[in-house]
């Protein structure tokens, strides 16, 4: 992997205000090169979420980030002003978060939710409306759900939903926080297919968080290891079964039982 | 700068404690600290402006203004407490009842709180007054009459909420009896946010009730409360607006410290923060 | 729609017929007999039965039930009895009196919700701890200070110290303009709290974020998104702000002399007027009653997908 780095993190570490425990993510930092698939993997509560929220900035108090830089692209996104950040965000950066049920809103169709990044990708009402035919289509989401609200869908179908948004807004790097959370088998691999699909046409890189490894370990060729907010571990999918591991990387195989 | 964001951080808290703390000190010494009798008239003194006598000045009968504030803050704190004792009274067990018994029971008495919840509340508690005749001791009623309803539906889910809890359950399927139930259980979990809304409501009684006083159908002269003094100085206006002042003044601090308690306990309670963009 | 029109109609009959009967047995219940109260204030010597007689002739010999049910029929009628103290009916007196009071209670609800909306997201919104912290400072001030001294400082600056206006009006509209701000200042700094704390509490939505993370504009964020879901509750809460509007008006009636209801049930505390006693609280409730009904029906034509819910399709997957 010689590509220049298309998103790096540098010593991100998060705090929370009032409080003189130890940080919440404790120096993290990790690159990722123009459509390079990176996996997350850890415990609940380790930090993975957090290290999502982190990048996009959008941290809710009282965490804060007390060091840290996210450069993509040559720029530092934490130093931007208010309106240049929110360019990056969506077409820059774009994030699928975890529980799918309270990420739409609950009052506006599907098709609203969708109209809407027609401003931020800056295209006509009728594109867009084509394009997000078009994503619907690949997404295998019948069109008849643009005009429900989001009560109408099931989980596996708001999170499709969600890939959909990333297809029409086509980020140059894409997180996906835990996105089968919560989901039967069969629905996960309708996910995952879908998710699979969406990156190869989006050509996005991608950090893929989750604490399952059988599904870090379909997506990405690459894998960070995390404990206690601290990246204890880096390996390719390959190297997980070396028995010289990090123990929590251990740990983990271990308790899925696979490798 | 923190000097200024009183609401919701610990500074407006403690602002709130100590303003009720006073005003507590006064209720319960004001009659002896108090410089003069306050009901001793001096009709060759009357509407005096400040003076080392009478910091605060006399008013029309010639009755020093600062020895009346501090005398009925007993009375108009008191009143205050004791309508919201009474609405307390009315709300617990209602509340309590409908969402223990369920069923009918439950139905009926929400029911019959949202007739009562029908009408605007001081309306309500103005028609009252007119059928029991203009007194503190009526306004006492009208008010507790008129905002019972509201409490007795926030003790209704609270309780509800509190059944709804897991140990609760298992201790009724234990086999626990419903008055043990109540004070072991339910009443530990109710009464704390209970309190929170109460030193809110606090704010608001004292409101009304000096409202019906400051319309002459509350306390009546020559009782010093709050609100009927400044009934009482109103023909004074043009002459001497002055005397308006410090009653109004004492009225709106009382109502801020129970504001600033009541939110400061709130905010301790709940510190979810939004996001920012 | 109509459905649920005739749905929530169905479940107000119950309230309005407790309402009634609440407004009845107050009447009914009162200490003291009315037909001997009425001798006394005529100041006629009577006999128990002449009192006797009175009270056939009035119906009050008749089981209480029978007397309310003959009441409701006459209330139906408009029928509400006559004014002890101005020896008009009470209808008459309601329409010289309703319309002031209704204008002053809506125009000031107009305003408090423009005011409100101005706290509430500057409130919410604002980065500049300055801006903030003046918002919240004066709306602390505000919802602190009683309404009649705040009339009484307006006053004084305005007649005493600007004599911009007449202390006793002048009979013109803009005397209404001083209740107005009255009336909104407070309610506006209540509901301005109310609509931050909502704001605030939909900011740490996860569905905000998603909306931060798409890139989308503020502006965009505030008034799709926010706004869709704080709506439904303000909503709700102007209704009982009217309600509280209503009973607000009789302090300002009194302190800026205005001809309204409010005076009118004032007085009849002081004269012990019952009959006007129990329409004015039979008309206030049914005012108050209608305005929430009205906001019941903005609700729901505002939450679409409330609406939908309650006819369970589910998942189509």
């Amino acid at each position: 992997m010689v590509k220049t780095p298309l998103f790096k993190l540098e010593h991100l570490t998060i705090c929370q205000q009032g409080t003189d425990r130890k940080p919440i993510i404790d120096d993290v930092s990790f690159s990722l090169a123009q459509g390079q698939h990176l996996g997350l993997i850890g415990r609940s509560g380790c930090g993975k979420s957090v290290t999502s929220h982190a990048i996009m900035d959008i941290l809710r108090p009282p965490l804060f980030r007390k060091q840290g830089r996210a450069i993509l692209q040559g720029q530092d996104i934490y130093t931007l002003s208010g309106t240049e950040k929110r360019r990056v965000r969506g077409q820059g950066i774009f994030c699928i978060f975890q529980s799918p049920g309270s990420a739409l809103h609950p009052a506006l169709t599907i098709k609203q939710q969708m109209m809407e990044i027609s401003t931020v990708i800056d295209q006509d009402q009728a594109a867009t409306s084509d394009v997000i035919e078009y994503a619907f289509d690949r997404m295998q989401l019948p069109i008849r759900c643009l005009e429900q609200y989001p009560h109408h869908l099931s989980g596996g179908m708001k999170q499709r939903v969600l890939m959909a948004m990333a297809l029409l807004l086509k980020p140059r790097f894409l997180i996906a926080d835990e996105p089968t959370t919560g989901l039967d088998v069969l629905t996960e691999r309708d996910v995952l297919d879908a998710m699979e699909i969406m990156l190869e046409e989006t050509q996005s890189a991608c950090l893929f968080i989750s604490h399952d490894i059988r599904i870090v370990k379909r997506v990405c060729p690459d894998l960070l290891v995390m404990q206690n907010g601290k990246i204890v571990d880096r390996c390719t999918r390959d190297e997980l079964t070396y028995r010289d591991r990090a123990e929590t990387t251990r740990e983990i195989i271990d308790a899925m039982g696979v490798a | 700068m923190k000097l200024l964001s009183l609401r919701a951080t610990p500074l407006g808290l403690n602002t709130g404690i100590i303003l009720i703390g006073c005003l507590l000190l006064v209720a319960f010494f004001g009659e002896n600290l108090a410089p003069h009798d306050p009901n001793k008239m001096d009709l060759v003194r009357r509407l005096e402006g400040m003076s080392w006598t009478y910091p605060l000045g006399t008013d029309h009968l010639g009755r020093d203004v600062l020895s009346r504030l501090m005398s009925g803050t007993l009375l108009s704190l008191g009143a205050a407490v004791m309508t919201a004792v009474s609405i307390l009274l009315i709300a617990l067990p209602i509340g309590l009842i409908s969402a223990m018994f369920g069923g009918w029971v439950n139905h009926l008495l929400m029911r019959i709180t949202d007739i009562f919840l029908a009408f605007p509340m001081i309306i309500f508690s103005l028609v009252i007054i007119g059928f029991l005749g203009a007194s503190l001791n009526s306004a006492i009623i009208g008010v507790a009459l008129a905002w019972w309803p509201s409490l007795a539906r926030l003790v209704h889910t609270l309780t509800t909420d509190a059944l709804s809890k897991d140990f609760v359950l298992a201790s009724r399927q234990c086999g626990i009896g419903p008055v043990k139930l109540v004070t072991r259980h339910i009443l530990p979990q109710i009464l704390p946010p209970l309190f929170v809304v109460m030193s809110l409501e606090m704010a608001s009684i004292l409101l009304v009730l000096s409202s019906l006083s400051f319309l002459g159908i509350g306390a009546q002269p020559p009782e010093a409360e709050w609100g009927a003094m400044l009934n009482e100085a109103r023909p004074f206006f043009t002459e001497r607006p002055g005397l308006l002042l410090a009653p109004g003044l004492l009225i709106s601090l009382a109502v801020m410290g129970f504001n600033l308690l009541g939110e400061g306990i709130r905010h301790k309670l709940d510190n979810r923060s939004p996001f920012r963009w | 729609m109509r459905s649920f029109i005739l749905k929530r109609m169905a479940t107000a009959i119950p309230t309005l017929l407790g309402m009634s009967m609440l407004g009845f047995f107050m009447v009914a219940l009162t200490p003291g007999d009315p037909v001997e109260m009425e001798l006394r204030r005529l100041g006629v010597i009577f006999t128990p039965d002449q009192v006797a007689a009175l009270r056939q002739e009035y119906g009050l010999d008749q089981p209480i039930f029978k007397r309310y049910l003959d009441w409701l029929i006459r209330l139906l009628h408009l029928d509400m009895g006559q004014s002890i103290a101005s020896g008009r009916s009470v209808i008459e007196e309601f329409k010289t009196h309703l319309p002031l009071t209704l204008t002053l209670a809506a125009l000031s609800l107009a305003l408090s919700i423009l005011l409100s909306a101005l706290f509430g997201i500057t409130a919410a919104l604002t980065r500049s701890k300055v801006l903030g912290s003046f918002v919240q400072l004066f709306s602390i001030f505000m919802v602190s200070i009683p309404s009649f001294w705040l009339a009484l400082l307006l006053l004084f600056i305005f007649a005493l110290s600007l004599e911009w206006i007449s202390l006793l009006g002048s009979g013109a509209w803009y005397d209404l303009i001083l209740p107005i701000l009255t009336l909104s200042l407070g309610s506006a700094a209540t509901m301005g709290r109310l609509m931050r704390d909502r704001i605030l509490a939909v900011m740490s939505e996860d569905y905000i974020r998603l909306a931060i993370a798409k890139g989308l504009n503020p502006a965009l964020i505030l008034h799709r998104h926010i706004m869709k879901s704080i709506l439904p509750p303000l909503v709700t809460n102007w209704a009982v702000t009217f309600g509280a509007l209503l009973g607000g008006s009789v302090i300002v009636e009194n302190i800026f002399n205005l001809p309204g209801l409010g005076q009118m049930a004032l007085q009849a505390v002081f004269e012990r007027d019952f009959a006007v006693l129990q329409a004015y609280l039979l008309f206030m409730g049914l005012i108050f009653f209608t305005s929430n009904f009205i906001a019941d029906l903005l609700n729901y034509w505002l939450t679409p997908h409330f609406r939908e819910q309650s006819s369970p399709q589910g998942a189509i997957e």
